[in-house]
């Protein structure tokens, strides 16, 4: 069974909590920037790691991104999965690289960081798949709350704008301030962390990945700091400038200017003469017409005498004929009589004014006969 | 009368039973009466109907100008089968009385003209529009009726048959150049991209950005036609086209191949339309009556391959002038030169009969029948010299046959004989004899229709086109499999431009070019992505993909194919062709001379113009694309080595593992790469 929808027409906080209320277990894909499942079992959170995409594997990125592990770590981490086929949560464990307890709290802060950036999202398209079926072989360290986790995503959704108003660039440089009786405030354990990093001047954005915490830890550690006097901002960043990156380049060529543009000139003028002149001259337009109606012998079969228009001016001629001679034998039906000129048929509505215009430059010559009974159409 | 008995015997058992019984025999009897009732009330409303509905036909008599009542009286005398002149008169007549108001008069004045007329479909045309305006629903028939006369005699069916013919190839032939030329601009960037490189590093000036322009220039200055052009096209595209637009481009090529094998060298429709070809002539007696311009038009027609065909129309017009010995004299020359000819027996035929020879006539027909037991002139007229021999029985089942075997459709084509009492029908010729007439003609024409309207455009024959456009397609696929793997020109991931292996920077797990990679240069990990982000934004949004966006709106379906709807957009691009063909040659590029009114018809052009408008909003509605493309990029003290390999080698769009993604193109949210996440 599955049901889906548009976070317009349901929010997803909605849907948690249907699934919490209703203790269901299965599998809720959310689809918008990036497609995340997430996991549920009895109506708790279980896990946000999809099985199926290993590429995209939401604990590797937090593992990265905040410092848990560095580069040559997980690329050996990365050479003993490929080797074992083991999910990344066993090895880290089977290498000693995290305790288990450490590995939980890391699972949970990543669940609740993807959470949260779901949460986030304005517009996204959510189908939850229902099943027990669809557990296996999910690993999981911990079942989280959906409420909690819904209370605490609200909460960092709220809060962290003005902590960024605190905090705007990532180029700021943080140290912190040692107590000379080295007597503390009481510290929160991020805030103890983060303050014993700082012992060295550091950048927001390096301090963020080797932070081990997600960022709005990091952030909130940081406020936590400076209301408690621990932190100096060793020196406000300057504001970036948006500089137009598409800005018109100078493009300075290294190579000739003189000689190519005369060949290019050279070149074009070429081009013009032979469509002028050569081929023309050689394969005149409408050429392979022209040389039927050169050499006609070598085209029509037969010796016998055709009747058939030789090109298609020849039909469209014989058409206009056909189109007076219409014209005339109207003009004979209403009158009793031929027209004196053709120009009368025009005049009276038989013909268009451009056919008369037209059989007259076909050459077309009408005479009429005494008694306007019959008439001559003939072509010069 | 046991039944009844029994009947009887089960009343006296039980009165109820019999009382019931009695009920429901009165019930029956009353439903009998009434689906009597009905029946007779059907049957009446029925009669009713049939007889109050005009049966009987139009006469001359309704003919109200005496001058054409003469003219029509006339035709009719030289034995005309369908009176066009007059229906032509009549109609202009009708069409200044709707003019002056009187509509149920100027409708009249319609059905007559269209009852005069085999193949003049204006009044069937007109009165469904009158009939549409005033919202009955008899449009439809006068409709069909209109279409039905514009497809019923061989001149009009040829000249539809021919004009379609020129109006699809031509179609086909525009559609495939400007898809091409459509897939020039979408592809514009990446054939300019290694000319580009290789001139700008040994000239200065003219700025490489023109190069392609040059060549173009160069190109159409050489006036080499469209031919050549598209050969040229199909060579350059098919290296870079996707396999969609290949698909389309093969279709294309295989229907134009086609044309140009099997039409483009046939000209059988030619001597349809040609208005004074022997098969055009020997037509006439179709249409006409005896005149002597007609006859005259036949007689000069001294091709001995012809004599048989000739003879037997001379003989039909003497037949219907009633000179009957000259007639008999032709029709006799006519089938003793070709004895299959059954319209030459039948005609014979009527002599005998008009000579009160009945036995004779009646083997005339009975030799027409043994040619074609199908023939419905024949059965008609065997069944009427039956009644005159006083056969009935036989003169009976030659008249149902003639029924069975369309004799009704030929009144239709024949409808001058309805005002007429003729005992006997005439034949002249049948459209296949009359197609088979034209096959004979036409192969004495070498040249090809099509070469002729379009020759002077594509500078090449039409006729070699069968096995150029597959030759193009060839070259184009030696060159893609010759061209060396520098020449592999693909996109940059971030702002789409073209790179190649050459110029492509594709350290930090993405393949960028070189204005990507320069902005990048220096940054720290964090600041990649915004930078990025920001160029994509710049460069894409605001500049490429508007100025390719309004090359692709030139031609309806443009934005189609560069949003990959390409059938759709082929298909948009085949219509618009069509509606413009029609706009330029105000309908049809052959025109029936006979029944051309004005050289002019507004509403013809407002519905090709609303064809053409519907598809170029259609085309203008497709959204832009913001080209959004999500990828995945490390900060670089993060970035996995993939054991010295390069990844733009592998696949374009590369995915490196255990990184952010990231959706580029929201560029108003976008606030660095880690705050993107929150």
């Amino acid at each position: 069974m599955a049901f889906e929808g548009d976070v317009k027409d349901f929010g997803l906080s909605e849907i948690f909590q249907l699934i919490s209320v209703q203790q269901k277990s299965g599998m809720l894909l959310v689809n918008c920037e990036k497609k995340i499942a997430i996991f549920f079992h009895d109506g708790m959170i279980v896990s946000t790691r999809d099985r199926r995409d290993r590429t995209r594997d939401p604990l590797k990125d937090y593992l990265l991104r905040y410092g848990f592990l560095n580069r040559s770590e997980m690329n050996n981490l990365q050479q003993i999965q490929i080797e074992t086929k083991l999910d990344l949560t066993e090895i880290m464990l089977s290498e000693k690289y995290y305790s288990e307890d450490e590995l939980k709290t890391i699972f949970t802060d990543q669940i609740y960081e993807t959470i949260q950036e779901i949460l986030s999202w304005p517009k996204s398209h959510y189908k939850f798949i229902s099943g027990n079926k669809l557990l296996q072989g999910v690993k999981n360290f911990s079942s989280i709350r959906v409420d909690a986790v819904l209370m605490e995503s609200m909460r960092r959704i709220d809060e962290f704008p003005r902590l960024k108003t605190t905090f705007p660039s990532l180029e700021m440089m943080f140290k912190n301030i040692a107590k000379q009786d080295n007597k503390l405030p009481e510290l929160t354990r991020n805030e103890d962390f983060i303050y014993e990093l700082l012992e060295e001047e550091m950048k927001l954005s390096e301090l963020i990945s080797k932070g081990k915490m997600a960022s709005f830890n990091i952030y909130e550690a940081l406020k936590g700091l400076l209301e408690k006097e621990l932190l100096q901002i060793a020196r406000e960043s300057i504001p970036e400038i948006e500089t137009p990156l598409h800005k018109e380049k100078n493009e300075i060529y290294s190579g000739k200017r003189v000689l190519p543009t005369f060949a290019t000139l050279l070149t074009l003028l070429a081009c013009l003469f032979i469509g002028e002149f050569a081929i023309p001259s050689v394969l005149a337009p409408g050429w392979p017409l022209h040389s039927v109606q050169a050499n006609p012998n070598r085209y029509i079969a037969s010796t016998t005498k055709t009747y058939l228009a030789g090109n298609l001016e020849e039909i469209k001629t014989r058409q206009l004929e056909k189109k007076v001679r219409s014209a005339l034998s109207e003009y004979m039906a209403e009158r009793k009589s031929y027209p004196l000129t053709l120009e009368i048929l025009s005049i009276r509505g038989f013909i268009p004014e451009e056919t008369c215009t037209r059989a007259n430059q076909a050459g077309f010559k009408y005479k009429l006969d005494k008694n306007s009974q019959s008439y001559l159409l003939n072509r010069e | 009368m046991i039944i009844a008995e029994k009947t009887t015997r089960q009343c006296t058992k039980t009165d109820v039973y019999c009382k019931n019984r009695e009920k429901g025999l009165e019930k029956t009897v009353s439903y009998r009466n009434t689906i009597k009732f009905g029946l007779i009330i059907t049957l009446c409303l029925g009669l009713s109907i049939a007889f109050c509905t005009s049966a009987t036909g139009n006469s001359i008599d309704d003919i109200t100008n005496s001058k054409i009542k003469s003219y029509t009286n006339n035709a009719l005398h030289l034995g005309a089968p369908a009176l066009n002149t007059s229906s032509r008169l009549i109609y202009r007549d009708a069409i200044e009385t709707i003019k002056g108001g009187n509509w149920k008069e100027g409708k009249k004045k319609l059905l007559l003209a269209r009852d005069l007329s085999s193949d003049y479909s204006a009044p069937s045309y007109t009165l469904a529009r009158i009939e549409l305006m005033h919202a009955h629903p008899d449009f439809i028939i006068y409709f069909l009726e209109g279409l039905n006369k514009d497809t019923m005699s061989f001149y009009k069916r040829n000249l539809l048959l021919i004009n379609i013919e020129i109006t699809l190839i031509i179609a086909l032939g525009i559609t495939l150049f400007v898809y091409l030329v459509l897939l020039l601009i979408k592809y514009s960037s990446k054939f300019n991209h290694k000319p580009m490189e290789i001139y700008s590093k040994k000239i200065a000036f003219p700025p490489p950005k023109y190069l392609g322009l040059m060549i173009i220039t160069g190109l159409l200055f050489m006036r080499l036609g469209l031919a050549i052009y598209a050969l040229l096209l199909i060579i350059i595209v098919w290296s870079y086209i996707s396999r969609k637009e290949k698909t389309v481009l093969l279709i294309l090529v295989i229907l134009l191949s086609f044309s140009s094998f099997f039409i483009g060298k046939r000209n059988n429709l030619v001597p349809g339309i040609d208005e004074y070809s022997i098969t055009r002539r020997l037509s006439l007696i179709n249409e006409k009556g005896a005149d002597k311009k007609t006859i005259q038009l036949i007689k000069e027609i001294d091709s001995p391959e012809f004599r048989a065909e000739r003879n037997f129309a001379l003989g039909t017009l003497m037949y219907k002038r009633d000179e009957l010995e000259t007639a008999k004299e032709y029709l006799r020359r006519s089938v003793s030169e070709k004895n299959d000819l059954e319209s030459a027996y039948i005609n014979l035929g009527n002599i005998y009969f008009k000579e009160g020879y009945f036995d004779k006539a009646l083997a005339g027909y009975r030799n027409a029948s043994s040619i074609d037991s199908t023939n419905a002139v024949a059965q008609y007229n065997i069944g009427q010299t039956c009644i005159k021999k006083m056969r009935f029985r036989l003169s009976s089942s030659a008249l149902t046959k003639a029924g069975e075997f369309g004799i009704e459709r030929y009144k239709k084509e024949n409808p001058a004989i309805t005002f007429g009492n003729n005992e006997i029908l005439d034949s002249g010729f049948r459209k296949s004899d009359l197609r088979r007439i034209a096959a004979r003609e036409a192969k004495n024409r070498k040249l090809v229709l099509i070469d002729e309207i379009i020759g002077d455009w594509i500078f090449l024959p039409f006729s070699y086109m069968w096995f150029l456009l597959p030759i193009s397609i060839l070259i184009g696929g030696i060159i893609k499999r010759l061209l060396p793997k520098e020449w592999n020109v693909f996109n940059c991931d971030n702002c789409d431009n073209p790179v190649c292996p050459n110029c492509v920077d594709s350290e930090h797990g993405i393949n960028l070019c070189k204005d990507c990679s320069e902005i990048i240069k220096g940054l720290s990990s964090v600041k990649v992505t915004e930078a990025l982000l920001r160029r994509r934004r710049q460069k894409i949004t605001k500049k490429t993909t508007s100025s390719e966006w309004k090359k692709m709106l030139f031609f309806p379906g443009g934005t189609h194919i560069y949003t990959k709807k390409t059938f759709s957009g082929v298909l948009i691009i085949f219509i618009s062709s069509i509606a413009i063909l029609s706009l330029v040659w105000n309908g049809f590029y052959f025109k029936d001379p006979r029944y051309e009114f004005t050289s002019f018809s507004l509403w013809k052009m407002i519905l090709y113009l609303t064809i053409l408008v519907i598809e170029v909003v259609i085309s203008t509605r497709v959204s832009n694309p913001r080209k959004n493309k999500s990828y995945n990029i490390l900060p670089q003290e993060t970035h996995i080595e993939q054991s010295g390999e390069k990844s733009w080698y592998k696949t374009e769009n590369h995915k490196s593992p255990g990184v952010k993604n990231i959706e580029a193109g929201k560029d108003e949210n976008f606030s660095g790469v880690f705050m993107d996440t929150l």
